[in-house]
């Protein structure tokens, strides 16, 4: 409010209006000139699509009906359809995709944060040496990463059976059994996750002012204060977005779930990207796909908007 | 004195949880390596070691002789690399603008990029591919570069973005006052600054198409463009073609080149440039 007010004082003050409106004028094409480009390609190449795509929804397009030339406008059919089959798999799809959400990005950020906190340590040795060993779930390519952990999941041979077995343990059905294969790939899913939000963590930290703990440390604070005061309120403008990202990519994974279960076993850890994906390439149903991607869109349109308003709070408490 | 030994019990804790945290990190990363370096053929194994009894480099040497191999390193090399400089460029751009000024729609424009992300990619791949073909560059090194660098656009803008904005607005104010034009500005002050989230921006874009295989096992149909990642798991899904071990010894190569850029730009990630630029 006041920060405000003194703008328009000093505008009326010092700037006759006509140049200022000029000026704006001026300052604002030279946005849209730095804008464009990266708005054109995102446009043409996946906004577009998109939107063809959300059209498809209303049709019956599948490689049949595409092949026969018989594809025509369905209205609301295809959307009928998938509430129709809501109470049974699509539904079941759902929800483990929203918990399969909360936990990853939980312990993504979580875990990422302690992390960084620890990197942080002034007089921590080592660092490097840590700063690179965390990083490296992150930095090796996720498909290899994936197919080595199925791979120690494997019920003869995988290296946690032979530890377990080691251990006077019967072997653990890690991936065969539905409940505890849905377990292994969270916990991958945690082991790749949270290095990306260690390294936004941990840049975001370096960036704050050292003097904000030096005046802390005049006052008295303690480490806890210090944490709760300084560090995260200015951690915040970094990690929030972060965390939508973080939210989104999740819910939309596929990697880690068809490289380790493909699903399975039977459909028991299939989530919304798996399904959608399974649909489209195994039964060609192109609408029905478009359809499922709609209904998803919508969700992650509708956590993303609260997610959001939640940010521009914490970002105004932030800025006090 | 007495604070002094609690600050080094306290490192210790800190020395213990890291070393924790770092073995979990690294027993999957220790098996891969264990694999590709053993000589034995068979992926599974009874006896565990920390190293294998007889390192060989002979997966190495078979992997790096495979004439596909090699090709889907080129071809990889090229896809990542293109995308990289590609987006980035457009990135930084938008990036800036979004952060410093304010314009009409200039919420709208963020929003989007939100929007878009969270449409699912399977949203739009049956007519990405209707205009990949349309624009008759399917199969080209051109069409994937378009989607990676469109599919990357809106997490580099946003990254890039929440840089510019902790960059203390003081600097600019400096630059205007001593006759800076905007693109100077944006050049030759704003850009060395954001050279950690630039390094970090461009390590994410790097890695999508590298490690994709999704998109490439859908749009690319002709064998002599694959990728790595989408021969590798051609490999993996069919190891009547080469042993674990070759496997692994691919992957490793495959994994590289990220760890190499992950050093270089190390410095730029590290180096709290913010609190030079205001002091210097």
């Amino acid at each position: 409010m006041n920060t405000k007010l003194n703008n328009n004082t000093k505008q009326t003050t010092i700037n006759p209006s006509k140049s200022d409106l000029l000026s704006k004028i001026k300052k604002n094409k030279r946005a849209y000139l730095y804008i464009l480009p990266a708005m054109l390609v995102v446009l043409i190449i996946s906004i577009g699509p998109i939107l063809y795509g959300i059209g498809l929804s209303f049709f019956n397009a599948n490689l049949y009906t595409m092949g026969q030339g018989t594809v025509r406008f369905v209205g609301l059919r295809n959307y009928i359809r998938a509430m129709g089959s809501m109470d049974a798999e699509f539904l079941r799809v759902l929800i483990r995709t929203f918990v399969w959400t909360i936990i990853n990005v939980f312990f993504h950020v979580s875990v990422g944060f302690i992390v960084a906190l620890a990197l942080n340590r002034p007089k921590l040795k080592f660092k490097g040496l840590y700063r690179t060993l965390v990083i490296l779930p992150w930095a090796v390519p996720q498909f290899v990463t994936a197919l080595v952990w199925r791979m120690m999941y494997n019920e003869q041979f995988g290296f946690f059976n032979q530890i377990l077995l080691r251990m006077g343990f019967g072997p653990v059905p890690w991936l065969s059994h539905a409940k505890l294969a849905f377990l292994s790939a969270i916990i991958v899913n945690i082991w790749l996750g949270f290095p990306f939000m260690t390294m936004v963590a941990t840049g975001a930290l370096q960036s704050i002012s050292k003097d904000y703990y030096e005046a802390a440390d005049i006052d008295g604070a303690t480490g806890m204060q210090k944490l709760l005061n300084i560090t995260i309120p200015l951690l915040k403008p970094a990690m929030l977005p972060a965390t939508i990202l973080g939210t989104i990519w999740t819910f939309t994974n596929f990697n880690v779930i068809y490289l380790i279960t493909s699903g399975g076993p039977g459909k028991a850890t299939e989530i919304v990207s798996t399904y959608q994906f399974n649909i489209l390439t195994q039964q060609n149903a192109y609408s029905m796909a478009a359809t499922y991607s709609v209904i998803v869109s919508i969700i992650l349109i509708i956590i993303t908007t609260v997610n959001m308003k939640v940010t521009k709070a914490l970002k105004q408490e932030g800025v006090e | 004195m007495n604070y002094r030994m609690k600050e080094k019990i306290s490192y210790l804790f800190t020395h213990l949880f890291m070393i924790v945290v770092s073995i979990i990190t690294l027993v999957p990363i220790w098996w891969v390596l264990h694999t590709a370096f053993d000589n034995r053929t068979s992926m599974v194994s009874t006896e565990l070691t920390l190293f294998p009894n007889s390192p060989t480099f002979k997966n190495f040497v078979e992997v790096l002789t495979h004439p596909s191999f090699l090709m889907w390193l080129k071809n990889s090399i090229i896809f990542a690399g293109g995308t990289t400089i590609f987006c980035l460029s457009l990135a930084t751009l938008a990036a800036y603008a979004f952060s410093r000024f304010s314009f009409p729609g200039k919420h709208a424009g963020l929003a989007s990029f939100v929007v878009y992300m969270m449409l699912p990619a399977t949203a739009s791949l049956v007519p990405q591919l209707m205009l990949i073909k349309m624009l008759g560059i399917k199969n080209t090194y051109l069409s994937l570069i378009l989607i990676w660098t469109a599919g990357n656009m809106a997490f580099a803008v946003w990254n890039l973005k929440g840089y510019f904005d902790t960059i203390p607005k003081s600097i600019e104010e400096a630059a205007i006052v001593d006759g800076a034009s905007r693109l100077q500005i944006f050049l030759l002050i704003m850009l060395p600054l954001a050279k950690p989230a630039i390094a970090i921006t461009a390590i994410f874009v790097f890695t999508a198409p590298w490690t994709d295989y999704v998109t490439s096992y859908l749009f690319l149909t002709d064998g002599s463009m694959y990728t790595l990642a989408q021969g590798l798991f051609g490999w993996a899904a069919d190891f009547r073609t080469v042993s674990w071990g070759v496997f692994c010894a691919g992957s490793i190569i495959m994994a590289l080149p990220l760890t190499l850029v992950y050093l270089i730009f190390q410095r730029y990630i590290v180096g709290g440039l913010t609190v030079g630029g205001v002091k210097g």
